[in-house]
């Protein structure tokens, strides 16, 4: 199956190449290259270590979001502040709705050849609309950046690849919300393949909070990645609140000294939902320090997985690691396979790492209903709280608000509860 | 108000069945405080969190009867969230830890499920947060301890006194206070005995389970209860406490048993 879907992609992808006339000759060659990548690597099968749990060729659409216009003219909803706005349409940039502040600017598009896996040579490979950002030096905002992802009916049965890179310059400090979200909750089939990375030069900071809200027979697959430079921060919050299936790749590199992230996230799962949650952190150079809190809630007869990769190669002394994943089972048919993973190459360093499944605590039940709060009530009062523990580690307050109301309403229609 | 007969309870642990209540008799009405003591393990707690409604435990044999609106009502007919909005409110040995749940909306729920459940209209946040403030002053907490997680990382004394606040938001006509002396320092037990005394009225019925008289010096108790193996053994009035004081227990648990011998 996975090869007879590979020709067909492959197929439409070059295909898509003469589409492609506003992205210069070189970038055009790149763009055939990576096609040629993910054609000597395929689609993975469950027989790849790395996807073996989720079985993601026959969840894939056929076909690639091909238009070259966003043709959306209305602002989505879900926009934290307008001063900073950054729009995608079916994975088209649309730089009428889009607002940049002052600060950050476009790019020069970079030319890869690295690719973190297949999918994001795919992405390279057939996105027609790239986006390369810088924000200036010393640039400091107080209000956060959205990037909103909208699917709508025209990208129905297509794969949309959105794709963004995103520099920051000495001492600058931004928050991003970046929101993968579709113009109807139900019904719209479609794969989004997007791919997010970050540049931070030393002494800059990015905060990145993604939520994956995509209509609830969508197929996500996503790639958040960082290269954290000297002295810079970068955190980043997963949120994924479920949909048919989902795969957040998350690659971190800490490459030089004093580099610091924090790699928190949590998924809400519900129904049937499947979210395969796959991240590697790199300590890269000495001194760099990383802190992983990913929770789970899973109810009905949902599936979720989470891999966390610590690597701490040779030469990153005095680094430091925590890592946690907790998981919550609300039914007797949901599922977790977790798989924490250290792997230390150095001998001076600081690690933790573990993992914990389990249900609501019986005292804590009995503390709530003993106050009056009915069982169903309190049952839903825990489970919020379980996730808002995560939520809280935004640091950007109006993203914050933002994830915390998302979380009461995605409890609100009762199916994670049991 | 609230009156127990032959009250005989277990607990199903490691494939076992633990008796641990051997039928206590006890009535307490209207305006009165009671304490009850007795040596690690006798069964206090335990009977406390029976009469909240605690699931863990199975009642076989006898009743608990308490008064809702002038009737007396079979206890074990209602869940536990219903008997605390009856007025049934149980201050925590240990209390509990809820992290990613504030305080501020567990109070405010508690609240307003009590209000609706009596029909009775409900606070918006802000009026809540206006009705908190001459409680959380009564007992002397900063209003910061509003906006952290329930009972997360507070000290000993803090988690005490936030039972206390529950209380005094509740405002139950039955409080069961399990051991709410214990850890603290005598500051803070006499902010805790102020706050308890100041929810005291004729219409309404205290239980204390303690260790010590130093608690009884501040609260007074009406009658004191010696509770040992399951069974209450003495029950006198508060000079009983003086002496359990003075002598310990083995007194009043040997008087028990040669008693019984005698009988048997
Ligand atoms: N959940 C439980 N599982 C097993 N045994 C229990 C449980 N709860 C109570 N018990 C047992 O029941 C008995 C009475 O316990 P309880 O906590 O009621 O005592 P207590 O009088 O409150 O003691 P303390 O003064 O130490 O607080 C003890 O032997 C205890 O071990
Ligand atoms: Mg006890």
């Amino acid at each position: 199956m996975e090869n007879i879907l590979k020709a067909e992609l492959l197929k439409n992808s070059e295909a898509i190449l003469k589409k492609a006339h506003d992205l210069s000759p070189s970038y055009q060659s790149a763009m055939r290259n990576a096609q040629l990548h993910f054609d000597s690597l395929g689609i993975p099968s469950k027989k790849n270590e790395d996807w073996k749990y989720t079985s993601i060729a026959k969840n894939l659409a056929p076909r690639f979001y091909d238009q070259q216009e966003s043709i959306i003219h209305d602002l989505p909803k879900n926009i934290i502040d307008q001063r900073g706005m950054i729009i995608f349409n079916n994975g088209i940039f649309n730089k009428f709705l889009s607002v940049l502040p002052a600060g950050v600017e476009l790019d020069a598009l970079c030319i890869e050849a690295n690719f973190y896996d297949t999918f994001d040579s795919l992405n390279f490979g057939v996105a027609l609309s790239p986006l390369s950002l810088k924000v200036l030096k010393n640039t400091v905002l107080d209000f956060p950046i959205s990037i909103i992802h909208l699917v709508d009916d025209v990208g129905v049965n297509k794969i949309i690849s959105p794709r963004l890179t995103i520099t920051t310059h000495e001492n600058s400090k931004v928050s991003f919300l970046e929101f993968f979200t579709s113009t109807s909750k139900n019904k719209l089939q479609y794969t989004t393949n997007a791919v997010t990375k970050f540049n931070l030069l030393p002494n800059s900071q990015i905060e990145h909070v993604k939520i994956q809200s995509e209509a609830s027979e969508a197929v996500h697959i996503g790639l958040t990645e960082a290269r954290v430079d000297r002295d810079a921060i970068f955190k980043s919050m997963t949120l994924d609140y479920g949909n048919l299936t989902a795969r957040h790749n998350i690659n971190i590199l800490l490459n030089q000294a004093g580099a610091q992230t924090s790699v928190h996230g949590l998924y809400a799962l519900k129904n049937s939902e499947h979210t395969d949650v796959f991240s590697t952190i790199t300590h890269v150079a000495p001194h760099t320090t990383s802190e992983q809190l990913f929770k789970g809630i899973l109810a009905g007869s949902s599936h979720g997985i989470f891999t966390g990769k610590i690597i701490i190669n040779k030469d990153a002394q005095q680094s430091a690691s925590s890592q946690l994943n907790k998981n919550l089972i609300l039914s007797k048919m949901a599922h977790i396979d977790t798989r924490p993973q250290l792997l230390v190459h150095a001998d001076d360093v600081k690690c933790s790492h573990g993992a914990t499944v389990g249900q609501l605590s019986k005292d804590e039940e009995f503390y709530l209903e003993s106050r009056g709060i009915p069982k169903e009530h309190a049952r839903r009062m825990l489970c919020m709280g379980f996730g808002m523990d995560v939520i809280l580690k935004i640091e950007n307050l109006a993203i914050r608000k933002f994830a915390e109301t998302m979380l009461i309403e995605t409890f609100k229609s009762g199916a994670l509860l049991n | 108000m609230i009156e127990i007969k032959n009250l005989h309870a277990s607990i199903d642990a490691n494939g076992e069945t633990k008796e641990i209540l051997k039928g206590i008799n006890l009535s307490v009405k209207a305006g009165e405080v009671h304490a009850i003591m007795g040596p690690n393990g006798s069964g206090k707690s335990t009977l406390s969190k029976i009469i909240a409604g605690h699931p863990a435990f199975n009642v076989t044999e006898g009743s608990i009867t308490f008064k809702i609106n002038a009737k007396d009502r079979n206890l074990f007919e209602l869940e536990a969230d219903e008997r605390a909005k009856s007025g049934i409110f149980l201050g925590f040995q240990y209390p509990v830890e809820i992290p990613g749940v504030t305080n501020f909306t567990f109070l405010h729920e508690a609240f307003n499920e009590t209000c609706k459940f009596n029909g009775a209209p409900e606070m918006n946040a802000s009026d809540f947060r206006k009705f908190l403030a001459p409680k959380l002053e009564l007992l002397e907490m900063n209003e910061s301890f509003l906006d952290r997680p329930v009972n997360t990382g507070f000290s000993g004394g803090e988690k005490k006194k936030n039972e206390i606040l529950q209380m005094a938001v509740l405002n139950p006509r039955l409080a069961l206070l399990d051991e709410t002396d214990s850890g603290l320092d005598i500051d803070a037990l006499k902010i805790v005995a102020k706050g308890v005394n100041a929810l005291k009225s004729r219409y309404n019925a205290t239980i204390l389970v303690t260790h010590y008289q130093r608690l009884l010096d501040y609260i007074v108790p009406d009658h004191v209860h010696v509770l040992y193996q399951g069974q209450i053994i003495r029950s006198g009035g508060k000079e009983l406490a003086f002496e359990l004081e003075e002598k310990g227990y083995e007194w009043v648990i040997k008087e028990f048993e040669e008693k019984n011998l005698t009988r048997s």
